[in-house]
């Protein structure tokens, strides 16, 4: 019963994750605004639902990559719990992203192979 | 890594992970009111369950390792609530091992670390004053330049740190305790307390002829529980000194472990440790190092005699010795605990290992089911680490009673045997702790290697369980080294049996049946070393047979004789020309000059030549050894008529003497105060060598009781000798029997429990090993049955199978318990002589039980239905 099994298949998995991360990096969020932020930035191509969103939250402060706390974000009146990045996720996302980089161009090579000569 | 087990974050309440679910609803619902239709529709359509998704995240707290860990428990301790039998003899198996084995460690660590009952035992040391060529070294008085105190210790005090059996009379009553002599300061510098009454504290104490008793001897004087008030004690001990007389007054009583030397009864002050020779016990101050004080004493070695300065130094050494004697018995009780011990691991591996085996099956289930090879060793080690817990618990806790129960019967004879009080230290506890932990690796990591290697397909497909018998060797080895380790135990407790037996009938190997033995110095003084007045030889003599004379008509005698110490001692050397041991300290050795009579009083058997008679008068002195000292110094040769003599260090003149008979073995000399003298030597009356004035053993027979007689020959001793106080005893009482009794009886007893418990779990094995075997071949009885064969056939076939194993066994426990023969020789007597009657039984009876405890499974298998297991494939 592995907690990632959740994950829905319309993401590679392990992208979340990175998504995550990576929408933390422009500063602390709650789980509904990180939601909110990669659905806006993938212009509705990528929705993410609570089912696999929190369990992912929780397991990347579990494993120490962000760190949680209740606060008032700007623009709210009241508190809410709010992520943000650790030194350790930081560093996970560089890895992860230039991992991702890599499939892609790989990917990429396969779908449109460059013209021989 | 280390982040992943064990969780960075904080693990969220339940409620905190609601409210956070429900924030996220709110702000959803918010924002579903601003967004355009479809994409409303789209998130309402993935809403979903909130409930299910509180769940997961739980779930991903839940994995940290404690929440497995309990999860683990949880599951081991419903799987071994289902098999009861496993878990209760497991359980009990191991708690009977750790008990007995803490109970060992008790005792010996009670030998090598006694606790004391006075401060900082460590900072007490011996000091030894050398100067090689210095004519001062006996005589000097190193008090002079060590004082009373100094920059690295804080007291100085005299003491031996040894002592020495001696006698006292306590109203009508005599004993033998240890005792020890110390300066008037001792138990200052010690820092002893006293238990009842008050302990001397400095040299008046030698003037006023005070004396500090132990715990132990007040018991046994039977004055603990009233109300303390001095009493007073003869001593009679001719090497202690003493002096002003030997009646002394017993101020205060000090805890058997109050002192050193442990193991002391009394403690007699002397002017001449008051002035502290060249040895003394120190205290050192607190943090101070053997090595610092040693650097300050030996500044000040030189003044002692500044004509040898170059070479004086001091030595030391710590106070606190062990006072173990005879290792054999406690290096013995420890090999029968951990042959128990290895039985006991022997019987739970086999157990586990069995169940490992039957429950494959559920294991590849569960494998095939997802759970990791590491999940399921990992709920197999919790199992085992329930079972070694449970285990460890009940043995400590059964290692309390037993503990208190052997102190509470622990003979005091034993103490001189080298056993001590055991006590449950520190380092008992961590020895039982850590059995227990690797009890618990031992029994998980061998089912957890089986299943690593284990075919998860062949296994569900069932190839691999019921017909397979490949496996069973495993266990063989297994029973293999359980049978020889219960033979051992057996063997090793049946010859102790017979020993203890023997012990109370003729174990001396001559008869003691009304014998008294009574010792009478020839000098008037009470101390021999001031004795400088000796009456002539011939004069003893004449005195000698006088008394004899006068006992053998005595009304209530039966008989009478007498020995004497003859001075010799040194080396013993045989004439050269015929070989045999050339020259060998006399060590352990009893050497009497005797009546003629003598060897035919005691009913001691000659083997081969001569006995005494009356006049020999040749010009070389006759001896007669007993058959071990023969052996000892004419190994496989003919001692008749051959010459020994004494070498007396060279400073008299001593003469060869021939031997002119062999008696059988006997044990002349105490064994109270440590291993019985191994040899003996009686030399003829006449011989005419130099004796010592420290008297004449006169030995007396009684018609009745021995005890009765003893006043009748105390007092005509005493007319006859002119006032001289005799030494009279029973024999056993004289030759320290009763110590011996029952210090056998409590060896015995020890050894008796450890082969029971040994023997049953033996047998458990067998029977474990023929039932699971049965089971296993349960399918091919039923294809043998269904072919013809009869009951006869299959009983024969699986009894056939566990003698095999049970044969091995014992061939093994032969050569080990013949080995174990040897640990246990000063506590045989000569009863090694029979070892092989007694091996020979002990094989017949367990080859019988291992017979026995393989009949209900043959019964099982014979009553198999050939239809059922068939129609079971």
């Amino acid at each position: 019963m592995s907690p990632g099994s959740s994950t829905r298949p319309d993401l590679l998995p392990g992208t979340l994750d990175m998504l995550v991360l990576k929408t933390l990096l422009f500063g602390p969020r709650h789980g509904h605004g990180i939601a909110t932020s990669i659905r806006q930035t993938t212009e509705g191509v990528l929705t993410v639902d609570h089912g696999s969103l929190y369990p992912a939250l929780h397991r990347l402060q579990r494993d120490g990559l962000i760190s949680a706390k209740w606060e008032v974000p700007a623009g709210k009146s009241r508190e809410y719990k709010c992520y943000r990045l650790t030194a350790a996720g930081r560093k996970h996302l560089v890895h992860q992203e230039s991992k991702w980089d890599e499939i892609v161009r790989a990917i990429t090579r396969v779908l449109r192979p460059a013209p021989e000569g | 890594m280390f982040t992943r087990w064990f969780g960075r974050g904080r693990r969220p309440t339940d409620e905190e992970i609601a409210r956070e679910l429900r924030d996220h609803l709110e702000l959803e619902a918010v924002s579903l009111r601003d967004a355009d239709d479809d994409a409303a529709a789209a998130a309402r359509r993935r809403f979903g369950n909130l409930t299910r998704t509180g769940e997961d995240v739980r779930a991903v707290w839940r994995l940290a390792w404690w929440d497995r860990m309990a999860g683990d428990l949880r599951l081991a301790l419903r799987t071994l609530r289902r098999s009861k039998a496993f878990a209760a003899f497991a359980i009990l198996a191991l708690a009977l091992a750790i008990a007995a084995n803490t109970t060992m460690s008790g005792l010996i660590d009670g030998l090598l670390w006694p606790e004391m009952a006075f401060p900082d035992p460590g900072q007490l040391v011996f000091v030894h004053w050398t100067a090689p060529r210095s004519p001062l070294s006996p005589n000097v008085n190193i008090r002079q330049v060590l004082g009373d105190s100094g920059r690295t210790y804080s007291g100085v005090a005299g003491g031996l740190g040894e002592s020495q059996p001696t006698a006292i009379t306590v109203g009508s009553q005599s004993y033998r305790v240890p005792a020890t002599a110390v300066s008037g300061d001792f138990f200052r510098v010690v820092g002893s307390h006293p238990v009842a009454g008050t302990l001397y504290l400095d040299s008046t104490a030698v003037a006023n002829h005070d004396v500090v008793i132990s715990h132990r001897l007040w018991h046994l004087l039977g004055r603990d529980g009233q109300t303390f008030t001095p009493f007073s004690i003869t001593l009679r001990n001719r090497a202690m000194p003493t002096y002003g007389g030997n009646t002394f007054t017993v101020v205060g009583v000090v805890a058997d472990n109050g002192a050193i030397p442990p193991n002391t009864d009394l403690y007699v002050p002397t002017p001449f440790f008051d002035r502290v020779g060249s040895s003394a016990l120190l205290r050192l101050r607190p943090g101070v190092t053997a090595q610092q004080a040693l650097a300050e004493l030996n500044a000040l070695a030189p003044n002692l005699d500044p004509s040898h300065s170059h070479l004086a130094h001091f030595t030391i050494e710590p106070a606190q010795t062990s006072p173990a004697r005879n290792l054999g018995v406690v290096e013995a009780l420890a090999a029968a605990t951990l042959a128990v011990l290895l039985i006991a691991c022997a019987n739970i591996a086999n157990l586990l290992l069995a169940r490992g085996m039957a429950r494959r099956r559920e294991l590849a289930t569960r494998l095939a089911f997802g759970a990791s090879r590491l999940e399921v060793a990992r709920l197999l080690f919790a199992e085992s680490g329930l079972v070694a817990l449970a285990g460890g618990t009940a043995g400590l806790l059964l290692s309390l009673w037993t503990i208190h129960l052997v102190r509470a019967t622990l003979p005091a004879g034993l103490q001189y045997m080298g056993l001590v009080r055991p006590q449950l230290s520190w380092r008992v506890l961590v020895a039982g702790l850590g059995l227990t932990v690797l009890a618990a690796v031992v029994f998980g990591v061998a089912p957890a290697l089986s299943l690593m290697r284990t075919d998860i397909h062949q296994l569900l497909k069932g190839t691999g369980g019921r017909h397979s018998t490949g496996n069973r060797t495993r266990f063989q080895f297994l029973v293999v080294a359980e049978v020889a380790g219960a033979l051992t135990l057996v063997v090793s407790a049946s010859l102790l049996g017979a020993a203890a037996a023997e012990v109370h009938t003729t174990l001396l190997g001559y008869d003691t049946r009304n014998l008294i033995s009574a010792s009478v110095s020839e000098t008037k003084a009470a101390d021999a070393r001031e004795a400088m007045w000796k009456p002539a030889p011939s004069a003893i003599a004449a005195q000698r047979a006088t008394e004899l004379r006068r006992f053998r008509q005595m009304p209530g005698v039966a008989e009478a004789t007498a020995s004497w110490y003859p001075e010799l001692y040194g080396l013993v050397r045989v004439d050269d020309p015929g070989g045999g041991a050339p020259r060998t300290f006399i060590g352990g050795s009893v050497i009497r000059e005797v009546d003629p009579d003598y060897l035919r009083v005691l009913h001691i058997p000659i083997v081969r030549g001569r006995n005494f008679h009356e006049g020999e008068n040749d010009p070389i002195p006759s001896v007669i050894i007993d058959a071990p000292t023969a052996h000892w110094l004419f190994p496989g040769m003919d001692p008749l008529g051959r010459l020994i003599k004494f070498a007396n260090n060279g400073q008299r003149k001593v003469p060869w003497m021939r031997i002119v008979g062999i008696s059988a073995a006997v044990q002349m000399g105490s064994c109270s105060e440590g291993p019985c003298p191994a040899h003996t030597f009686f030399i003829a009356n006449g011989a005419g060598f130099p004796a010592p004035a420290v008297g004449t053993e006169y030995l007396v027979r009684a018609k009745g009781s021995a005890s009765a007689f003893l006043s009748r020959v105390s007092a005509r001793l005493s007319a006859d000798y002119d006032g001289v106080v005799p030494d009279v005893r029973t024999w056993d009482d004289a030759i320290g029997l009763r110590p011996i009794q029952s210090t056998h009886d409590f060896v015995t007893a020890l050894f008796g429990s450890f082969s029971f418990v040994g023997l049953l779990l033996a047998l458990i094995g067998v029977y474990g090993m023929a039932a699971y075997s049965v089971e296993q071949r349960e399918r091919e009885f039923g294809v043998r049955i269904a072919l013809g064969a009869q009951t006869r056939d299959i009983i024969r076939l699986v009894l056939r199978e566990g003698n095999a194993t049970a044969l091995l066994g014992l061939a093994i426990g032969l050569i080990v318990a013949n080995w174990a023969e040897g640990l246990l020789y000063s506590f045989l007597f000569g009863y090694d002589a029979v070892a092989p009657l007694f091996m020979a039984g002990a094989v017949v009876a367990l080859f019988a039980a291992t017979v026995l405890a393989g009949v209900p499974p043959a019964l099982r298998a014979a009553r198999v239905n050939p239809v059922d297991t068939l129609r079971a494939e």
